[in-house]
């Protein structure tokens, strides 16, 4: 029995120590945006209990001997022990990569509620792809290859990528600012309460769209440029921007990709 | 059996001086001149500031077994007044003794020490050597391709380094008056850092080694 405990606490440990992750707290003098710039690795955002922000990651530089002693010069300073590097100017706060080796570790990151947050990922040398969780507050994502998860949130969003695929479930839609998601070449997902109101401007010009939410083409906007010709006409389909609207309308969500595929789901 | 062991020791001495290790030292007076080194294939090069004039060298080399130390040369050329040291190793010889065709892949350590005055301008070439530079403060320029580069910087040294590697990465104990950069740099490092607001140029380049920069400990 005492061997087999042995056994199990062998192979245990090593696990455990595997998974260690550091902690990095900060509270900001003025609770009002995050810039993320430069850190590639493996990304998540969530919003934090309190008023810090909190940098979670299993950063781990395997140093050579020969540099005790001495520090990874990088771009910026590491003064959070986790590779990157953070500093507040003028009511923003910056969380930089500052080494390249930031680009093979994961980093959870907890922004307090309110806080508006804008990540820069948008780089060949990014490695991984993007999650968001809960998150409240506005939020700005760029990315040139990875894709974006977004889950439990309300935005409002504005997600830009090329290659990246983006699904967004809403748990209800922010009805003060509007949303925007665009890819060139990546599908756009989103899942949406049927219950809420909401404009959606859709365009693609290779992908297909699909719902099954109970959106409305809305007439409207259809009629707007009707020309002499068209008189007494219906409008079947019009070039551009095409309006629909959910439950009667609401905040605009601006939905646009290239060559991907444009999903609208019932929650 | 007292007969046998003597023997026996007096043999294994003998083979023992027929090979060991060839060591060479120079010693070269260095007043007003630079020097020039090119050590394509010395695996440990540590070159140390001193307060005297004149430039010490130590090599030792071992080539295959030290079978081969005698085709090892270090080559001084003075015709321009200033010191230039270069190692040749004659590799075609050494092949068609070992007839191995074209493989000259054979074990061996050559291991330069060299004490300089602290003020000597030099340059350092090398391919696979591991280079260790101690307190210098004259102008300098160090190129490895697969060594690593260690330069241990006098604290008041007013300095502009002008540092390149690939592969490698840069590690330092020194506080640079350089702002931080706006983008990191994803693919090797190239950086001019600035020391004490100096301008001694000091250049160091490396392929695939990694560049560390550490503060002396001595007070100068």
């Amino acid at each position: 029995m005492k061997r087999i405990v042995t056994i199990i606490a062998a192979f245990a440990i090593p696990v455990v120590m595997l998974g260690q992750t550091k902690k990095f707290e900060y509270t900001p003098k003025v609770k009002n945006k995050v810039e993320i710039t430069n850190l590639l690795g493996e990304i998540s955002l969530q919003n934090s209990n309190g008023n810090t922000i909190v940098i979670e990651s299993d950063f781990n530089l395997e140093k050579p001997e020969r540099a005790d002693g001495l520090k990874l010069l990088g771009a910026a300073e590491d003064n959070t022990d986790l590779g990157a590097n953070v500093s507040e100017e003028n009511g923003i706060v910056s969380i930089q990569g500052a080494t390249r080796q930031v680009r093979d570790y994961k980093y959870k990151i907890l922004i307090p509620a309110g806080m508006a947050v804008n990540l820069d990922y948008n780089s060949p040398f990014a490695k991984s792809d993007i999650s968001v969780d809960s998150f409240t507050g506005s939020l700005e994502i760029k990315t040139l290859n990875a894709s974006v998860k977004i889950t439990k949130s309300s935005g409002p969003f504005t997600i830009n990528t090329i290659s990246g695929n983006l699904e967004v479930v809403f748990d209800k839609l922010n009805q003060i600012e509007p949303s925007s998601l665009a890819t060139i070449n990546g599908y756009i997902d989103i899942t949406m309460p049927g219950s809420d109101k909401a404009n959606f401007e859709i365009n693609t010009i290779n992908g297909n769209i699909y719902n099954n939410l109970d959106v409305k083409a809305s007439a409207k906007e259809n009629n707007k440029d009707k020309d002499r010709l068209a008189f007494g006409m219906d409008v079947m389909r019009t070039k551009g921007a095409n309006s629909y609207t959910l439950n009667g309308g609401g905040q605009k969500v601006f939905l646009k990709t290239i060559s991907g595929n444009i999903y609208l789901r019932k929650k | 059996m007292k007969n046998y062991i003597l023997a026996a020791i007096l043999m294994v001495a003998t083979l023992g001086t027929a090979f060991s290790q060839k060591v060479i030292t120079k010693k070269v007076d260095a007043t007003g001149k630079k020097m020039e080194m090119k050590f394509d294939f010395a695996d440990s090069i540590r070159i140390e500031a001193w307060n005297k004039n004149t430039v010490e060298l130590e090599v030792s080399v071992n080539i295959d077994n030290n079978r081969f130390n005698e085709y090892y040369k270090l080559n001084e050329n003075s015709f321009s007044g200033d010191i230039d040291l270069v190692e040749k190793i004659d590799f075609e010889a050494i092949k068609k003794i070992k007839g191995t065709g074209n493989n000259c892949n054979f074990d061996k350590m050559i291991r330069y020490k060299l004490k300089v005055p602290a003020n000597l301008e030099f340059s350092l070439k090398t391919i696979s050597g591991q280079v260790e530079v101690i307190g210098t403060l004259g102008k300098m320029s160090v190129n490895s391709i697969s060594g690593f580069i260690d330069y241990t910087i006098p604290a008041s040294m007013k300095t502009r380094i002008n540092l390149s590697t690939i592969t490698g990465d840069v590690y330092s104990n020194l506080k640079f008056d350089n702002k931080p950069e706006k983008e990191a740099q994803w693919v090797g490092t190239k950086r001019n850092l600035i020391l004490n607001g100096g301008t001694q140029p000091i250049k160091l380049e490396t392929i695939s080694g990694n560049i560390y920069l550490r503060k002396s400990k001595l007070l100068n």
